[in-house]
């Protein structure tokens, strides 16, 4: 178990380093960017960029520097803004993106996964097709029509939701919906088939044929089986998330990290591009990390490897 | 002596995408107390899903469409989810035939052996776990309180059965019900298995039905054995009747595709030709015509009732009509 | 039933055996095809995108307007009979840019989708089919490239090679090959211990012709669904690039692009982005039923 764990962290290493090597090479193959000299930058910025990050100097220097400065938790300057860094754009733009991203994994997960059990558990009835048309809908609307369908509904017609903005409870259910709908319709189809297999094996069989009610044999035989894969899911979950947070903070007015990064992708600001990638990889990165170890504890067969 | 269990004119189909499969087409049998009574068959033949109708444990597509199921008196077609809850585990319980898949991998070896232990048994968990570990020594699991920590990938195949079988037993079941519990062991723990369940036949006094398409098994276990094919009960007579004085081809296939240890020579195993017969459009007639040696024509187009043979024993084949030729078993009393 | 003596004559073997008729066994394909007829949504799904795919080819030849020209007497018209999706500010046809987004957007699905399954099929079979170390290293590096938001590098190439189709194309397809190698792999790793594969080698094949004729023919089942699904996927990926302003740039136009450029003024003009917004909708959706059609037509586990 433990000799598993580390071999995982051992490997998120790995990871973690070839996706920063990756992403400073794509960066600086990219044509009319700050770091091929073409570029005018603001002194100030171009004299730490020069000090810091040696941007005179050859590229494999360079990138020795942006390990150094990283493993310092240095991310480096902003080239739009004078005198913000890309740590302190993460540090003030994150929090409202962790909020609406765990409101909408929430959301998604417990939905998800009820409506998937539902539906399983009523195969083939009216409760299974509702269910399922729900989930089809939802892996059919791009998270921007969405937004834009629930804002002119909710907003514009019936008055009930504020469009815009991150102040109260309300301005969280629209956007966790639309950043949430996709895993949740990806969870609910993942709930049923999984349980509807679990259902015919032989130990369901085995706990029927003890004399177990119908309610202990589902939730405490089948459930736990049948939630393995979406442990394994949540991955790409938070992945996915993350990635919907672009659009979906743009649309609502959402003072997070997604907005940010479209912001710096727009502005080719790009020393936040490439910081923020790295933060983002960094996250997923632990994210499946921990994923992975949780996984281990609910799957006992995993202890073997 | 009074019956324990009593199955009349039983018929079970799955109702599929091509249509009814008629998997028990009218089958009647009797148990009685401390009895042990295998069935043999080939798979397909119905002796599985007869089983699962006396358990209710049938698929969402499968369903009794007739007879009645009489265990100690109470019909179990009629009774409800409920009533089946309490009888199944309690006072019939089952053993399957793989027992690989047949735990649960995620819960521990002592989760699941002391769950119908508190059910039925009305013990707290101490004392379930207490039971449990009795159970598990019984069945010859050595540190038993220890291994019910474990969890079902850290026994083997044969440890896993055995598993089985001591939480089948765990609540003194009037009746266990073991389907085909070696066929997916390998030969050595097979014998095993087998000794095991003779050897705590002997020590609980429990009526057993033991399915199995390998005649040599049930031989050493019961008394009495029922021949199923086609989804039909084909012959039934005590163990050493349907050996030595068997009055159906189909029987006499199965005898001669059992190796035989008493003889010196290497005799060849004779399979059975051709295929069981197709239950979505069953023969009007016998099942076993197309395949066997002895078609007469009035086997293609009436099904042959039960001839009574002896006490105990009877055979659904027009070979035992007092017109049809005489042929006589090929296995006979000193043959083997 | 009256029991005579004739009727215990003997019956000749040829004459009993004819009794055992049983069903006429089905091919694979003719079965999965006979399932998926069964599923109309699946059928109805398989005619959409048959139906689109066709608008989509004859488009130049039957659209009523030219997609690029504008007209500013005509800007922000509501759908009428001359202009039935009603027009944009540039005062251009909605109904004919939808119809050539549709040109953009199917393109994007299917070439990225015939590039996956390429890359993917013969990453996942060498893989598989290898085993061992070769296996062990591409897979490796297959975990690493799916434990990174490829979202986020499909950007970033998006941002080295320009916005337009062809970056599009080449920056999904480098980046979504990976399930389907791992699905491959995994097939032909379970399928490589089974007997017809052995008995191929016996005769001497080759490894290439082991892996092309006998592997990979009989995971088709797993590989046309995947390929399926992954043509909404790749739509979908398009329309979030243009949506971020990294896509198709204008005057050509995707449906996700229209929807984008709709965006700002939705509130006041809902019907400019409600038609492209369909447009993906449906395709996505008769894929997605196509997929899901296929996958239970197709699963061998289904079969009875």
């Amino acid at each position: 178990m433990s000799n598993y764990i580390v071999k995982r962290i051992f490997a998120s290493f790995i990871t973690l380093w070839i996706v920063v090597t990756a992403t400073f090479f794509l960066m600086h193959a990219m044509p009319g960017g700050p770091f091929d000299g073409e570029k005018k930058l603001p002194d100030q910025v171009k004299a730490n960029l020069e000090t810091k990050f040696g941007l005179d100097k050859p590229i494999m220097q360079q990138y020795g520097l942006y390990l150094k400065n990283l493993l310092k938790g240095d991310l480096g300057p902003s080239i739009k803004y004078e005198g913000r860094t890309v740590n302190e754009i993460i540090k003030y733009s994150f929090p409202a993106s962790a909020k609406i991203g765990s409101v909408a994994i929430l959301f998604s997960l417990v939905v998800g996964i009820y409506m998937g059990i539902v539906a399983a558990l009523h195969q083939g009835k009216w409760q299974d097709d509702l269910c399922m048309i729900i989930a089809t809908l939802g892996v059919t609307v791009p998270s921007f029509v969405l937004s834009t369908f629930l804002i002119l509904i909710f907003s514009v017609k019936l008055k009930l939701l504020p469009p815009v903005g991150f102040d109260g409870p309300l301005n969280y259910i629209m956007p966790a919906i639309a950043l949430g709908g996709y895993s949740l319709s990806f969870i609910a189809r993942l709930t049923r088939s999984s349980l509807l297999d679990v259902i015919r094996q032989d130990y369901i069989r085995t706990a029927v044929a003890k004399g177990l009610s119908k309610k202990t044999v589902i939730f405490k035989h089948a459930l736990r089986n049948a939630l393995i894969p979406i442990v394994t899911y949540m991955g790409p979950l938070i992945a996915g998330i993350l990635t919907g947070s672009f659009v979906v903070e743009k649309i609502f007015g959402i003072p997070g990290l997604g907005r940010e990064f479209v912001q710096n992708i727009t502005n080719r600001d790009y020393m936040a591009i490439m910081g923020v990638t790295v933060f983002y990889s960094a996250f997923l990165v632990i994210c499946n990390l921990v994923v992975d170890i949780l996984y281990a504890f609910i799957d006992p067969r995993i202890k073997l490897e | 002596m009074e019956k324990l269990l009593q199955v009349n004119d039983l018929k079970t189909s799955f109702f599929t995408h091509v249509g009814e499969v008629k998997a028990v087409r009218g089958v009647s049998f009797y148990l009685d107390k401390g009895e042990a009574l295998g069935i043999v068959g080939e798979s397909g033949s119905g002796k599985s899903i007869t089983m699962m109708s006396i358990m209710k444990l049938l698929s969402d597509n499968g369903k009794i469409i007739n007879g009645d199921i009489y265990f100690e008196g109470k019909n179990l077609v009629k009774a409800d989810e409920g009533e089946m809850e309490k009888i199944r585990g309690n006072d019939i319980s089952m053993i399957f035939q793989d027992p690989m898949t047949s735990l649960n991998p995620v819960l521990k070896i002592g989760d699941q052996i002391t769950e119908p232990i508190i059910k039925h048994k009305n013990m707290n968990k101490a004392e379930a776990y207490k039971r449990a570990a009795h159970m598990l020594s019984l069945v010859g699991i050595p540190s038993p309180e220890d291994r019910m920590k474990q969890y079902p990938h850290e026994f083997s195949g044969g440890m896993r059965q055995r598993v089985m079988i001591a939480m089948a037993l765990s609540c003194d079941p009037k009746l266990l019900i073991a389907d085909e519990p070696t066929t997916a062991l390998d030969v050595t723990i097979q014998a095993q298995i087998l000794e095991l369940m003779k050897e705590l036949r002997e020590k609980i006094n429990t009526s057993i039905i033991l399915i199995t398409h390998d005649l040599g098994v049930v031989a050493d276990v019961c008394s009495r054995i029922n021949v199923m094919y086609g989804g039909l009960l084909v012959e039934t007579a005590n163990t050493d009747d349907l050996f030595y004085d068997s009055r159906h081809p189909y029987t006499w296939g199965l005898l001669g595709s059992v190796p035989n240890p008493n003889t010196l020579i290497r005799e060849r195993l004779k399979p059975i030709e051709g295929q069981p017969p197709d239950l979505l459009n069953p023969p009007k007639g016998c099942p076993f015509a197309p395949r066997c040696e002895y078609t007469m024509k009035i086997c293609m187009t009436d099904r042959p009732p039960m001839f009574e043979i002896g006490e105990n024993h009877k055979a659904a084949c027009w070979l035992n009509h007092k017109d049809a030729p005489k042929v006589s078993s090929p296995f006979k009393r000193g043959d083997k | 039933m009256e029991v005579t003596k004739d009727m215990f004559e003997k019956v000749p073997k040829e004459e009993r055996q004819s009794l055992n008729i049983m069903r006429p066994s089905e091919t694979f394909l003719k079965d999965s095809y006979r399932r998926l007829k069964k599923n109309k949504l699946a059928m109805a799904g398989l005619y959409f995108v048959i139906f689109i795919t066709i608008i989509a080819i004859i488009t130049p030849w039957i659209s009523p307007y030219s997609y690029s020209a504008q007209d500013f007497n005509l800007s922000n018209v509501g759908p009428t009979k001359l202009h039935w999706f009603g027009t944009d500010q540039f005062g251009r046809d909605i109904f004919t840019r939808v119809l050539y987004g549709a040109r953009i957007s199917l393109t994007v699905g299917y070439v990225v989708s015939l590039l996956n399954l390429t890359f993917g099929v013969l990453y996942g079979g060498i893989s598989g089919f290898f085993g061992g170390k070769v296996d062990n290293i591409m897979m490796r590096i297959v975990d690493v490239l799916y434990s990174i938001p490829m979202m986020i590098y499909v950007i970033l190439l998006m941002l080295i090679l320009g916005a337009g189709l062809p970056s599009i194309l080449i920056a999904l397809s480098l980046s979504y090959w990976l399930s389907m190698a791992r699905i491959v792999r995994a097939e032909i790793l379970s399928l490589k211990e089974q007997e017809f594969v052995l008995a191929a080698k016996t005769l001497g094949a080759s490894n290439w012709r082991i892996i092309l004729r006998h592997l990979i023919p009989n995971c088709m089942g797993p590989i046309i669904v995947t390929l399926t699904l992954s043509v909404p996927s790749a739509i979908f990926t398009e329309s979030f690039l243009s949506f971020i302003g990294l896509g198709i740039s204008a005057p050509k136009a995707s449906w996700g692009s229209l929807a984008s450029d709709a965006m700002e003024s939705f509130m006041i003009y809902p019907y400019q982005l409600l038609f492209p917004s369909l447009a993906i909708c449906l395709t996505v959706l008769a894929f997605n039923f196509l997929g899901d059609g296929l996958r239970d037509a197709l699963d061998p586990k289904m079969r009875k």
